[in-house]
């Protein structure tokens, strides 16, 4: 007999079911250490911001000004007092009390073909598997939560939908569910020719064709299909979630107008909704020609928003839960090329988080004077998933996956957590 | 718009001479109004300098005291200073005759961050610098006294002076070029340049870069580039002129395909021609002289990676990146990382 596609600790196997039928004596429930744990767990939600091509660490968390390859920008004091960054992150600089950046990385993947998976799968020396991105290890760790609404939402420019490859071998149930430009998915709600009688009966006869086709076959592919049935259902609702004319104008502004700014508000609401992961990707940082320039337009339109949501995180009392994290595959090369660009670098580069779980107002690691090489110890991002698993309260050491019998490691067994930066 | 056909240009091309080292990258190069000097800002944070006799190049002491990067330099008219403008916003003035290179008067703070552009006027009076605080700032060359605060309104990567030293011009990342009375600091008109500018995904991309303006005044180019994408910047060569009177505008020069990048540089030749430089992917770019009624250069010099030069008479210094300067990852081993510089290619012109 197969094993389910659960990890191997009892308190991760509770399903949703399970765990609403418990929650009928929650006030016995807390008291018990190991309900507790779970309980504590499925409130931890994350904020994982993509930036897309490659943010240049040398243009925000990581300055060299007045070295050889430090580019045109100068570094500023931040609100902690001998920590500083690129002036390109004011607004940044003056919430560094809740932050905390890495300028340690140093990862495997020199493309993006490689590194934009190798880095959301966490999988830095490739075991021949394909692992999970984040957002559907989360999803699969801690569940929809309380919420009653999709786990992993991955909000991003352009089209959305369902997104199954995220989940590996997890299976596509803990796939992303995708809204282009914010915008719900397509043909959410129910056609207005149709009578809620007449939905439900054809939902009805939908179940009823999954189950006896997935009597004789592999359930991966029907359950994902269940799963968006269900998110839809869960989705339809909660509309007031795409209802963007309930931001207040003064948000609007803090946030920006733009792509990014539109979606980490919108990440906002969705975390205030209690959905567990919010990952929100920004494309368009891959600036191998006047890198300057463009991250002189680009890190801008990501500090406000930034700033901004980690501040209204903080005044809501919600970094106590949320684990914010915004990074890109790599950073970008301390070489200025002859396009005035910089190339791809995963040799030394930087991201910051901030939240549960993560100390507050630290930089961990450090690189040599011209920013070439990191000059403390090396982090690769197995060490991360193993920071960000630890500051969810997952503990990666008693954690693991079960691929179809295959027991793998949730986090890569050759790193371990960043101590300095948990809480 | 009519251009005046001046004669027919040579087209044998330019003659090559072996390129001068140079240890750094390097963002503007100018040549004095007598040809003996020859003035680099860097990557580097200092003005690196060249006595020229003849043939030969000399390298004097470079001038210290500004940060990040020099993009922005120009010499006065008479050739007895240079002023020079960084990225963090200072401002100096040198005299050309010490060799010790102290400078004459020097403002930390003209700007609130990176100068992308300076332009000194036509009587050797006044300078205006701007950059990326939006502002014009009109100086006195003499003592470095702010005269006017412009306020510009975008992100400002070229200026010029008429010739008549009434206006100047600015050109902004969003494709306006707008010209401004001295005098009083008012604009007086704008000029439509918005195919320079691209908003691509969160990215705002391409910009006018360059201006050169005919002997007359009568015509006023502005180079930059059609962009077709932001983050990997593929984009078209363009050069367009506008009427000074009129306003009305030609496009005189458009690249072969987005791979040829941006003009950089622009200048005027005096016997009638426009000479410019743009780089695009690296390795890829070329210094070229063209007339505006021309449909073709009349001389096109590959080169990789130019971004800006000077001439004197019929000498032209072009300062480009080096070859094979990109490449994602390490180059050689970890510990070694050799950084690029720029090679000054040195092209004779045919009389």
């Amino acid at each position: 007999m197969k094993r389910s596609l659960l990890c191997t600790p009892v308190e991760h196997g509770l399903s949703r079911r399970q765990w609403l039928g418990s929650a009928a004596g929650a006030a016995f429930s807390l008291a018990a250490p190991a309900f507790a744990d779970v309980i504590r767990k499925k409130n931890k939600q994350v904020l994982f911001i993509w930036l897309d091509g490659g943010i240049s660490q040398l243009e925000s968390w990581d300055p060299k000004p007045n070295t050889q390859f430090g580019g045109p920008f100068r570094a500023i004091p931040t609100a902690v007092p001998g920590i500083h960054v690129s002036e390109l992150l004011p607004n940044s600089a003056r919430v560094m009390k809740h932050l905390a950046i890495v300028r340690s990385l140093s990862t495997q993947d020199n493309s993006h073909s490689a590194g934009v998976d190798r880095i959301q799968r966490g999988d830095p020396k490739n075991r021949g598997v394909t692992y999970p991105f984040l957002g559907s290890a989360v999803a699969k760790f801690l569940g929809s939560g309380d919420s009653g609404l999709p786990p992993y939402i991955w909000i991003k420019p352009m089209n959305g939908g369902f997104i199954p490859k995220d989940a590996g071998f997890l299976g596509p149930k803990y796939g992303a569910l995708a809204l282009g430009d914010g915008k719900p998915p397509e043909n959410l709600l129910r056609p207005a020719t149709m009578s809620a009688a007449d939905d439900i009966e054809r939902n009805q006869l939908r179940d009823l064709a999954d189950k006896r086709y997935v009597e004789r076959r592999r359930k991966g592919n029907v359950e994902a299909t269940k799963q968006v049935f269900d998110m839809a259902a869960q989705l339809q609702q909660r509309r007031d979630l795409f209802d963007s004319s309930s931001f207040a104008a003064k948000d609007v502004e803090r946030y920006g107008s733009h792509d990014l700014g539109r979606h980490l508000l919108l990440a906002r609401k969705m975390l205030e909704a209690g959905v567990t992961f919010v990952k929100v990707t920004s494309y368009g940082w891959d600036t191998h020609g006047d890198n300057f320039n463009g991250q002189g337009s680009l890190v801008p339109q990501f500090d406000r928003p930034f700033a901004a949501i980690i501040e209204d995180l903080h005044q809501r009392g919600m970094l106590d839960n949320v684990l914010v994290i915004a990074m890109s595959e790599f950073g970008r090369t301390p070489r200025i090329n002859g396009h005035l660009g910089r190339d791809h670098w995963p040799e030394a580069w930087s991201l910051a988080m901030a939240g549960t779980g993560i100390k507050k107002g630290v930089v961990e690691g450090k690189t040599n004077e011209k920013g070439t090489w990191v000059a403390s110890e090396e982090h690769d991002i197995g060490h991360l998933f193993h920071t960000w698993f630890r500051a969810l309260g997952i503990d990666p050491k008693k954690t693991e996956y079960d691929n179809e019998g295959q027991p793998l490691p949730i986090a890569h067994e050759g790193c371990k957590p960043l101590t300095e930066v948990l809480a | 718009m009519e251009f005046p056909v001046p004669p027919e240009p040579k087209k044998s091309p330019p003659k090559p001479s072996p390129p001068i080292a140079v240890d750094q990258q390097l963002c503007c190069i100018r040549w004095s109004p007598d040809g003996k000097l020859l003035a680099a800002g860097s990557f580097e944070g200092v003005v690196r300098r060249w006595g020229t006799s003849g043939a030969s190049f000399t390298e004097l002491p470079a001038l210290k005291g500004h940060n990040g990067w020099v993009q922005a330099i120009a010499f006065a008219p008479d050739g007895k200073q240079l002023f020079s403008a960084d990225s963090w916003g200072r401002l100096s003035a040198w005299s050309v005759a010490d060799i010790d290179a102290k400078p004459t008067w020097s403002i930390p703070a003209a700007h609130d961050g990176w100068i992308h552009a300076l332009a000194v006027s036509p009587d050797g009076k006044q300078m205006a610098t701007a950059g990326r605080d939006r502002v014009i700032r009109i100086t006195a060359a003499a003592d470095g006294k702010k005269v006017h605060t412009l306020t510009a309104g975008e992100d400002v990567l070229a200026l010029a002076y008429h010739p008549d030293g009434k206006s100047v011009v600015s050109g902004d990342l969003k494709g306006t070029i707008k010209q401004w009375n001295v005098a009083d600091g008012k604009m007086i008109r704008e000029f439509d340049a918005k195919v320079m500018f691209l908003r691509d995904r969160i990215q705002d991309v391409g910009g006018v870069r360059c201006f050169a303006f005919t002997a007359d005044g009568s015509t006023l180019f502005a180079g930059g580039s059609q962009p077709k994408t932001g983050a990997f910047v593929q984009a078209i060569p363009l050069i367009l002129a506008f009427d000074s009177k009129t306003g009305s505008s030609k496009e005189i020069f458009r690249g072969a395909n987005d791979n040829e990048g941006i003009v950089l540089d622009l200048h005027w030749h005096p016997d009638g021609f426009v000479m410019a430089v743009h780089s695009g992917q690296p390795g890829q770019g070329k210094f070229f002289c063209k007339r505006p009624s021309d449909a073709q250069p009349h001389f096109a010099q590959a080169l990789p990676n130019p971004h800006s030069f000077a001439f004197h008479g019929q000498r032209v210094i072009v300062s480009a990146t080096n070859a094979n300067s990109s490449g994602n990852g390490r180059v050689g081993g970890k510990g070694e990382y050799p950084g690029n510089y720029s090679p000054l290619h040195v092209l004779e012109l045919p009389s």
